[in-house]
């Protein structure tokens, strides 16, 4: 209400000009046509307020001087978008570039320019991390489980959230919700390389004596479309003298924001956010396309002004108003 | 399904669509209009149009599907 109040006072006089000037002339001058808008709004540089405009709704026409409508563009459109982006777990808007793969719904989305171009940077430092012939099937985090590249990010620290499921040093079973911190590190073993480590933390919400951790030890891809990245190990523990394997944790560690935003889901991550959210996401994604296709109108408004310029006078032009006889 | 319940149903989606439907129209205007006040006139007549036209078809939709 504030742009508007702004817009309407700071250009009351010209459209009072403008009405009386259509009215006290038989003929309306070449250059105020209605649909020509070019002559009656200041379009300034057409190219530079559609570029504007692409980039972030509502620049344009602010940089045109036309507020209100900047206002109106920028609330309406980003709000659409971050709003789906928010009901489908931040996973609507992402690209996958591989054939056959191809998610033509980025092509609406992209419309609205800034906040949806990072997808491209992500699906290409995505693509790097995975191997071709996992990329084709999308089975990234397959890839990843078994290369074990997740070597070179040791030691790792990170909170956990997950599932134990251990026999205790009673002999009985153990199981429930960990909360807590994991620690891992790598450390030469008998074949090479091994990993070994610790978590501390609580089970059910009550403190448990500290973990001690070992291979086989799998971690998800360090980039994925979820905030979340699954990591399972095996829970090791002194029995007769002896290191012994008596359960596994299963959960998982957070990732960075720039390693999820935007990143391109592979299929399980993709199944279970529309299991998760059912026809949600759906509707989540459907906002995002039409964020973007709205701004589409936007960018061409930017560029060539509105369809039917300021000729929309009709509407409020009083019509008692007798034309003056033209001159001679 | 009788209608109440059909209509019921469809709550949830409808209030996802209202919002949406706001935007449309207020978006749409606002391309072809430069006045506020007619941007908003306009906006507002839009919107109720598309209300109500879409209501009439769910309304058909749930008469068709009746007893199925």
């Amino acid at each position: 209400m504030l742009f508007w109040f702004i817009d309407f006072a700071t250009n009351i006089h010209r459209r009072e000009t403008k009405f009386i000037y259509l009215s006290v002339t038989e003929e309306v001058p070449e250059d105020l046509k209605m649909t020509d808008s070019h002559n009656k709004i200041e379009l300034k540089n057409p190219v530079v307020a559609a570029i504007l405009a692409f980039l972030i709704p509502g620049a344009g026409h602010f940089y045109q001087g036309r507020t209100f409508k900047a206002a109106i563009y920028c609330f309406c459109i980003l709000s659409t978008f971050f709003c789906g982006m928010a009901l489908g777990d931040w996973k609507t808007v992402y690209y996958q570039s591989e054939p056959g793969r191809r998610n033509l719904g980025y092509f609406a989305q992209v419309g609205v320019g800034l906040p949806a171009l990072p997808a491209l940077i992500q699906t290409s430092r995505y693509n790097k991390s995975v191997s071709p012939a996992n990329l084709a099937q999308n089975e990234a985090d397959a890839n990843y489980f078994e290369s074990r590249s997740y070597h070179g990010e040791m030691p790792l620290e990170a909170p956990f959230h997950g599932t134990l499921l251990d026999r205790g040093d009673d002999g009985k079973n153990v199981s429930g919700q960990l909360d807590g911190y994991i620690k891992l590190k790598t450390v030469p073993g008998e074949f090479g390389t091994e990993i070994t480590g610790t978590f501390e933390g609580t089970l059910d919400n009550k403190p448990i004596s500290m973990l001690n951790l070992s291979d086989p030890v799998g971690i998800g891809l360090p980039l994925g479309g979820d905030p979340q990245r699954s990591l399972e190990c095996a829970v090791v523990r002194e029995v007769n003298g002896r290191r012994t394997d008596t359960g596994h944790i299963e959960g998982s560690i957070p990732r960075p924001f720039l390693n999820w935003f935007e990143m391109p889901l592979t299929n399980r991550e993709l199944d279970d956010v529309n299991k998760k959210l059912g026809k949600r996401y759906e509707f989540a994604v459907v906002f995002t396309w039409i964020a973007g296709l709205l701004n589409l109108l936007v960018i061409w408004d930017a560029f060539e002004g509105p369809a039917y310029g300021r000729g929309d006078e009709e509407d409020t032009k009083p019509k008692d108003k007798t034309p003056v006889t033209p001159k001679s | 399904m009788s209608i109440p319940l059909l209509f019921a149903n469809q709550v949830n989606a409808v209030v996802y669509l209202i919002p949406l439907l706001a935007v449309i129209s207020l978006v749409y205007n606002s391309t072809r209009y430069e006045i506020p006040q007619v941007i908003i006139q306009r906006s507002i007549r839009f919107f109720f149009t598309a209300i109500i036209i879409m209501g009439v078809l769910m309304t058909l939709l749930a008469v068709l599907s009746w007893n199925l």
